[in-house]
């Protein structure tokens, strides 16, 4: 066996169980850039950095961290600016009567007209809203990813959620 | 609809929209990309070593010798880093462990506990386990003396500095596995085992990494600590065993004995599991004491 192919195999394990949420965060990030090859370059970091990593720390927001600062480097050199890969199909709620033909075209509608929102928002205030909803983390894991205070979570995503009214105002569908 | 409806309902319903947004997100990861960050780090990864990973940390130059602590580290890392994901995700299959060993949550294996048992006819260097000895009724291994297991194992045995506590009554020696034991003593803690004071085991293995196995999770505690500066995990509860691969690359399963609660720590590369009825304070000042 090759010196350290056990913890490189112990390592391919943590990717395959934090790809799917590592390249999310790559993709509502930098929506332009290749999400699958900056998810990859974070890993092979975040493999280089893991001695500075603190034990008993929590790893996800550690690594999404990584991620993001992946992806931002390449949102910067992405070029031509792509919006959010969404899928068309709109899933009907489970604990909802069936949405009639009218209703699922407002949502389908609503959801286009959002979509169109959050892609025109600054980069800064899509990723406080891409973290806490898209992503689902925590306030204090959104502090961690984005590298910002914690205080300044709450704060800036009042005023990106305003701005996205403002937006969704600004062109209704 | 009109402006006014889409619009108050946006506003008032925009979290719950977000995140319905957020489900329908399309950016899955591409397959393989677990096996292209590998080969990646194995195309990085400097070919300073020539051997395997335990017998650099073991090899020449000592603590502190170049180039060893980053790899040591990264290993705990990797298994503190598990240890979180049990957190995440209890019913998923998850294999995690410190260097040198596993942990696996579930009942015991139902055949013999070690696959190490002693050997009937031991070397002529080796005593005969005196039926009074504490925990030669435990299959810890053949009994040796002291002396003999310094001289038979790869690692340099620590023993703890209170001179209350003093050097173990029996040494048992299984393949890379130590096992040190107390007899009961005013000084110790005891264990929930008859005649037993204390049991101090020390592991020469590496961690198994192809160790994802279906887990059950039986609501024993694990609690990450720091010994010495150094991670380490405190069970406490419910039956639970360890698998460990020997540098020779021979598996062992290794079944707790329920003889108390464990501290497991490692030291220079060496895996250390203290057993007794200790509460974490005293597990990790005895612990820290070994010298």
């Amino acid at each position: 066996m090759r010196a350290g192919a056990g913890e490189v195999m112990a390592y391919e394990e943590l990717v395959r169980r934090y790809q799917d949420v590592a390249v999310r965060t790559a993709h509502v990030i930098a929506p332009a850039a290749d999400a699958d090859d900056a998810a990859q370059e974070a890993f092979v970091k975040a493999w280089i950095a893991l001695p500075r990593f603190r034990v008993g720390a929590p790893f996800r927001p550690w690594l999404l961290r990584i991620v993001a600062n992946e992806a931002r480097n390449r949102r910067r050199s992405a070029g031509r600016r792509e919006g959010l890969a969404v899928r068309a199909t709109i899933d009907r709620p489970s604990d909802d009567a069936a949405p009639s033909p009218e209703a699922a075209a407002l949502a389908g509608e609503r959801r286009a007209s959002l979509v169109g929102a959050v892609n025109r928002l600054r980069d800064e205030d899509r990723e406080v809203i891409a973290a806490r909803y898209f992503l689902e983390l925590s306030e204090a894991e959104t502090a961690e990813v984005l590298g910002i205070p914690r205080g300044t979570v709450k704060s800036r995503l009042s005023r990106a959620l305003g701005r996205l009214r403002a937006e969704l105002d600004e062109v209704p569908t | 609809m009109s402006e006014d409806r889409s619009m108050s309902r946006l506003g008032l319903e925009l979290e719950v929209a977000l995140r319905d947004l957020g489900g329908a997100i399309d950016a899955p990861a591409a397959p393989g990309l677990a096996g292209r960050v590998r080969a990646r780090i194995e195309a990085e990864r400097p070919a300073r070593a020539t051997g395997p990973w335990w017998r650099t940390i073991k090899g020449a130059g000592g603590p502190g010798a170049p180039g060893r602590m980053p790899r040591v580290r990264r290993s705990l890392l990797l298994a503190a880093a598990a240890v979180l994901l049990v957190a995440a995700a209890v019913t998923a299959a998850i294999g995690y462990g410190l260097p040198g060993l596993r942990i696996l949550f579930g009942p015991p294996p139902s055949a013999a506990p070690s696959s190490s048992a002693p050997s009937p006819s031991g070397p002529a260097t080796s005593m005969s386990p005196s039926p009074a000895a504490p925990g030669a009724d435990l299959g810890l291994g053949r009994s040796v003396t002291l002396d003999e297991a310094a001289g038979l194992v790869a690692f340099e045995v620590a023993l703890p500095a209170d001179p209350g506590i003093g050097p173990p009554d029996a040494v048992y020696l299984s393949g890379g596995r130590l096992a040190l034991a107390w007899g009961p003593d005013p000084a110790l803690p005891g264990t929930a085992h008859e005649g037993l004071g204390l049991l101090l085991v020390v592991i020469d293995g590496r961690v198994e990494p192809e160790s994802v196995e279906k887990l059950i999770h039986t609501g024993t505690v694990v609690e990450p600590v720091t010994v010495a500066g150094a991670p380490g995990y405190w069970i406490a509860g419910a039956h639970h065993f360890l698998s460990y691969i020997a540098p020779d690359g021979s598996r062992i399963e290794d079944t707790m004995r329920d003889v108390g609660n464990a501290l497991l720590w490692t030291r220079d590369g060496v895996t250390y599991r203290l057993e007794g009825e200790l509460t974490l304070d005293q597990a990790i000042r005895l612990a820290e004491s070994l010298s």
